[in-house]
Order: structure tokens, then sequence, then C-alpha cells
């Protein structure tokens, strides 16, 4: 009887994973940083997947992986697994891996791996488009200026430009792979974007999942006005959102820094995370 | 009414000084050939009228007093003249500083109303002045004096300088030392001139501004000497000061793009392709014919990829055979270790 195969998970093969990768994953294994490993039993039916991200690969910064999935339906297959994943850790010099996730046996399976747990607020908050109603409401006396725009019909090469800027001063939101991205991959018309001097100074990009999940990705602003400006932009986004989505589309906000989480304290003060685990550990 | 009573005499010496100094830099920047950057059409208004206010200082130093030739209306004339060019100049020296550091004509646009405020008022006042003397006026006797309104008067005109001076310091917080401009070497002689104005019956204002302007012009001619002609890009001897720059940890090079030109072939629409398609933060060196380099500061590994896709499209459009590579900063290595083992200076 032949032996439980480890396979890369790859655009070409991620259907024979479908059970075991969400649709909204899958998309990401095209990806430059996502990587997905998983594991073929006798009869090559699935029995384990995970997919993981490198994270600050393309920086001078330490790099790190974030766990993004992980299923297995036996401890053979775990093993396995997290075998390969050790050794791509390696490979790729990664000197911490991280997760988050809400299942208790996903948390169990890490921390017997060596990973320290705790239980907290995931970073991930999730409002609907008809709670961006009442944000837009909140803020209907504000007038967005003409040089606030959708995305919808901004030239590749404006967009290219804007890109370098934003990867020279290390803004990339939650997109480690920004500046590999076409325009194309966002959801050009509720992507919002400032204009001065014919250049992009400010942009709101939000992908548009699978699921018909609506995920902003990049709020930066630069020059004189940013402040002013990310304001102007975020309202668009939102006004937009409210126009073109039903009122149950679920947006979901990551609050991967300070910055965004001051954001959505002040216009989603009730909203929370869910409980979920948090992980990590050292690698070297 | 109030009266200060300062009579000031304008000092002939002083005045043909701060003229002949602000002709001189008329001359000189009409002459200098254009970068086509929006802030030197601002700086050459600015010489301008600077340049007509350091005439008119001079101009009413012959027809001030009673023993003098001409009209009450003239002198009034000539001060209104003198005064209002002073206004002008800082609120030129605004937008120079503004498009200086930013090079955005909208971020100024925007802003343009909010600026044009005190230029109106002072104008305003200029003019009710003329028929008023609520500012300034001249007596039988041709004698200048100033009234309290004129301290206010100043104040409005120096929001001009306090504007510049706060654009400038929040950029230099944000983005570092602007490249060959500082408005402190403005600044200091601008100071002296007011405080020996203050303290002296010379017409220290005209003629500490007339060097202000000269140390500006000098400081923005100074990058003509470290530009090479036919790119637009900096020559070789610019290498040495950026050197310096990265010792003084006011550059901090990551990334560094080596360019290997074709011999004999027109490059320069290559060259101003390449501008466009390079970020702001970096700097490009024409080492010779066949040799160009392009700093880049910031932790840019990623856009190594899109600058080649870049570089590549632009060699393909113009049918060019450029060679390039790149050099990464290792995580380990500090820039200026970076920076000394990839270029040779003065190699």
């Amino acid at each position: 009887m032949k032996d439980m195969e480890l396979v890369k998970i790859t655009e070409e093969n991620t259907d024979d994973f479908s059970k075991m990768i969400s649709e909204d994953l899958k998309c990401n294994l095209g990806r430059r940083f996502f990587n997905g490993l998983g594991v073929l039993d006798h009869e090559s039916n699935p029995v384990g997947a995970m997919v993981y991200e490198l994270l600050n690969y393309d920086s001078e910064e330490d790099t790190k992986i974030l766990i993004h999935s992980f299923v297995s339906e036996d401890d053979e297959a775990t093993e396995l697994l997290m075998s390969e994943y050790g050794k791509a850790v390696s490979e790729d010099g990664a000197v911490e891996s991280l997760y988050e996730t809400g299942d208790e046996k996903i948390n169990a399976v890490f921390t017997s791996h060596g990973f320290n747990a705790k239980q907290s607020e995931s970073l991930n908050i999730v409002v609907s488009a008809g709670e961006l109603k009442e944000v837009a409401a909140m803020t209907a006396g504000k007038k967005i200026p003409g040089y606030i725009h959708d995305m919808s019909d901004t030239p590749p090469l404006r967009y290219r430009s804007f890109l370098k800027k934003c990867l020279i001063k290390g803004k990339t939101g939650l997109l480690e792979d920004l500046g590999y991205l076409p325009l194309s991959w966002f959801e050009r018309e509720v992507s919002i974007c400032s204009i001065s001097d014919e250049m992009i100074d400010g942009v709101l990009l939000v992908r548009k999942l699978p699921s018909q999940v609506l995920v902003p990705c990049l709020l930066t602003a630069f020059g004189i006005d940013f402040q002013k400006n990310l304001l102007y932009i975020m309202l668009q986004s939102a006004q937009r959102i409210v126009e073109l989505y039903p009122e149950e589309t679920k947006v979901v906000i990551r609050r991967h820094n300070a910055g965004v989480k001051k954001l959505t304290d002040k216009f989603f003060p009730n909203k929370n995370g869910e409980m979920v685990y948090t992980g990590k550990r050292e690698e070297r | 009414m109030f009266d200060i009573d300062q009579s000031i005499i304008g000092d002939v010496d002083v005045n043909l000084a701060a003229a002949l100094l602000m002709g001189g830099v008329l001359i000189m920047t009409l002459w200098r050939s254009r970068s086509g950057k929006k802030a030197d059409t601002i700086f050459l208004f600015m010489v301008i009228a600077a340049f007509v206010g350091a005439v008119a200082g001079l101009v009413i130093a012959f027809f001030e007093g009673p023993e003098s030739p001409g009209s009450l209306a003239l002198v009034v004339s000539i001060e209104t003249i003198l005064e209002l060019s002073i206004t002008i100049q800082l609120f030129f020296l605004l937008l120079y500083v503004f498009l200086t550091i930013h090079d955005n004509r909208d971020y100024l646009i925007r802003r343009m109303k909010f600026y044009m405020i005190p230029l109106v008022i002072l104008i305003v006042l200029s003019i009710v002045n003329i028929f008023t003397g609520i500012i300034w006026y001249y007596d039988g006797n041709k004698m200048y004096h100033e009234m309290g309104l004129y301290t206010v008067y100043n104040l409005i005109r120096y929001l001009y300088l306090i504007l510049a001076i706060y654009q400038y310091a929040r950029y230099r917080k944000e983005n570092g030392q602007a490249r060959f401009f500082s408005i402190w070497f403005y600044l200091v002689p601008i100071l002296w001139g007011t405080i020996l104005e203050w303290v002296t019956p010379i017409s220290g204002f005209i003629l500490g501004n007339a060097i202000a302007n000269v140390i500006l012009f000098i400081m923005i001619s100074q990058k003509v000497g470290f530009t090479d002609e036919g790119s637009g890009f900096f020559n070789i001897r610019y290498l040495k000061l950026l050197s310096e720059k990265i010792k003084a940890g006011e550059y901090e090079p990551h990334l560094l793009i080596r360019y290997h030109l074709p011999e004999k072939k027109d490059l320069s629409d290559f060259f101003r392709m390449l501008k466009e398609i390079l970020p702001d933060q970096c700097d490009t060196v024409k080492l010779d014919d066949t040799n160009c380099i392009t700093v880049i500061y910031g932790d840019t590994r990623g856009l190594i990829n899109m600058l080649s896709e870049d570089i590549r499209m632009i060699s393909e459009e113009l049918c060019l055979n450029i060679e390039f590579d790149y050099v990464v900063k290792q995580r380990d290595e500090t820039p200026v270790k970076f920076f000394e083992k990839n270029v040779v200076i003065g190699g």
C-alpha cells in the first residue's frame, strides 16, 4: 500500500483540496508569498492541507510566516504537514510563525508543536454595508472634493507610480505582494483614490472575495493633505459600497495596526472581533 | 493719533548696494537655464519683486527730505511701491518654499485662497493709506512717519515668512532635508536687516533682503554644478556630496540600480522616461557616457520587480539595449558600508 504523499498546493491543483481550503483562500494560492501544502492518502484523496503566507519577505525586516489555514483528518497527515512546514520555515529564513484560529482542535495541534497560544479578540471585525450607511450618514455634512475618485478609470501607469511610493515608504496594508498585484485584482468601483497634479496621492484599495465579502486591503495617503484625504477617501468608499451593494454585504476590516484600530473604534465603537486563539512560535 | 515719529532717511549707499545685488541676482536668474520646475518661475517673480523694492528704496533716498526734488505725491507713490514689493516678495517666498518642497501645483492651488487673504488685505490697506496716511505718511517736509498700524501691517506681512518656515519645518520633520535648499540661510540676513533697521536709521531690511536673495540664488545654483546637462540627472561630482550625506545619516540607500548604456546613441528620451518611472526617493548619477546608477532610499526590495519591468518596457519602446542590474543592501549591512562597497567615488 502506498504511503501518504505530500504535495504543494498550487493554482493548478487547488480544486483537489476544495473541501479543505475555503474558496476565498484558494484564490490566494497563485499569489507571490502564499504557499500551500497538501497531503494525499494512498488513494490520492486529500487528508490534510495548510496555507501560509510569508510576511516581510520583500523587506529588510525579519521574515515571519502567517498560517492562514490548517486542516488535517488524521495524525499522520498532521505530522507530515508540520514536518514539511518546519523545512519550509528554515528554507525561507523565517524567524517566527503566527496563526489565528477559532477552532480549538487546530489550536491544540499547534500548541502540541511548540506554539504558544492565548485566547484573544480577533483582529478582524465584520460590518455590513447597512452599518456603513450609518457611518456615511454620520458624516453627511462633509462635502467630498472633486479630486477624490473611484478607481474605475485609473490608468495603470498612474497606479504603478503610486505603488512605488507605497513600497518605498513600506505602506502595503494587508498585502505583502502589493507590488505584484494588478489594479484589476481590486474592486475598482469601491476602491477610491485622491489625485493631485495628475498623480495618485492616497488610496483605499478594496478586494471582493469570491464569497462576495469586501475586504479593505490598503488605506494610505501621502502629501500635505494626507489626513484630510484619508477621511474623504474612506467616506467616498463607504458611500459607494452603500450605493452598489445590498445592505447585508459583509465588509471584513482587519485591524492590523494602531491606525486602523483607532478608526474602527471611532466609526464602529460597539464592534468587537470574535474570540479566537492566536499563537506564535519562535523559529530560530 | 499715535505717531511713532521714526524718521528714516534712506541711506543711499546701503540702498545702492541692495539694488546692485538684486540687479545681479535678477540678471543671473534670467540667464540661468531653467530646470522646468514650477518653483523656478516663482523664484524669478520673487527676485523681480525684490529688485523693484531695492530700486524703489534707492530712488526714494533721493526724493525724501525738505531739500530734495520731486513732489510729495511722487515720494508717497515710490514708498507705496516699496512697501508692496516687500509684501509681494514675501508672498512669492511662501509660494517658492511650498513648490520647492512639494513640487505639486494642486496642493498650492487648494491653499491659494487662504494664502491670498493677507496679500489682498495689505494691498487694500496700502491703497487706503495713500489717501489717509493711516499706516505711514510723509509730512509737508517729505519726512517719513510710521503710525501704530504699521506694526500690524508688518505682522500681517510676516505671516508669509512664518507660513514659509512652518511649511519647511513640517516637510523636514516628515521627509528630512530638502535638496539644495534651506530656509534658515534666507532668514538670517532678513532678521539681521530687520534688527539693523530697528536700532539704526539705516534701511537694513532692504539690504538684508538682498543678501538673503543672493544666498538663496547661490544655494539653488549649487545644484547646477552637480547636474549632468545631457540627462538632467546628477553628474559624477555629486557622488562625493552624496557619500557625505549618507555618512551623515541624511540618506539611507537600500537599493542600487546599475545601468550600462549603449554607446553613440541618443539617450535623451530614455533619460526622460526613466525620470518618470523612478520613485521620488532616489538619486540618479550619470557616471560617464556608458554608466549610470540610481541610488534608492527606503526599504525597497519590493520595488525591484516593478522597476525591472518598467526599465525593460522603456528600453524596448525606444529600441535601446539597456543592460541593468541591482544590488540590494543586506540585512546586516549598514547603508554607509553598502554604498562604499558598491560605488567607487572618483573612480
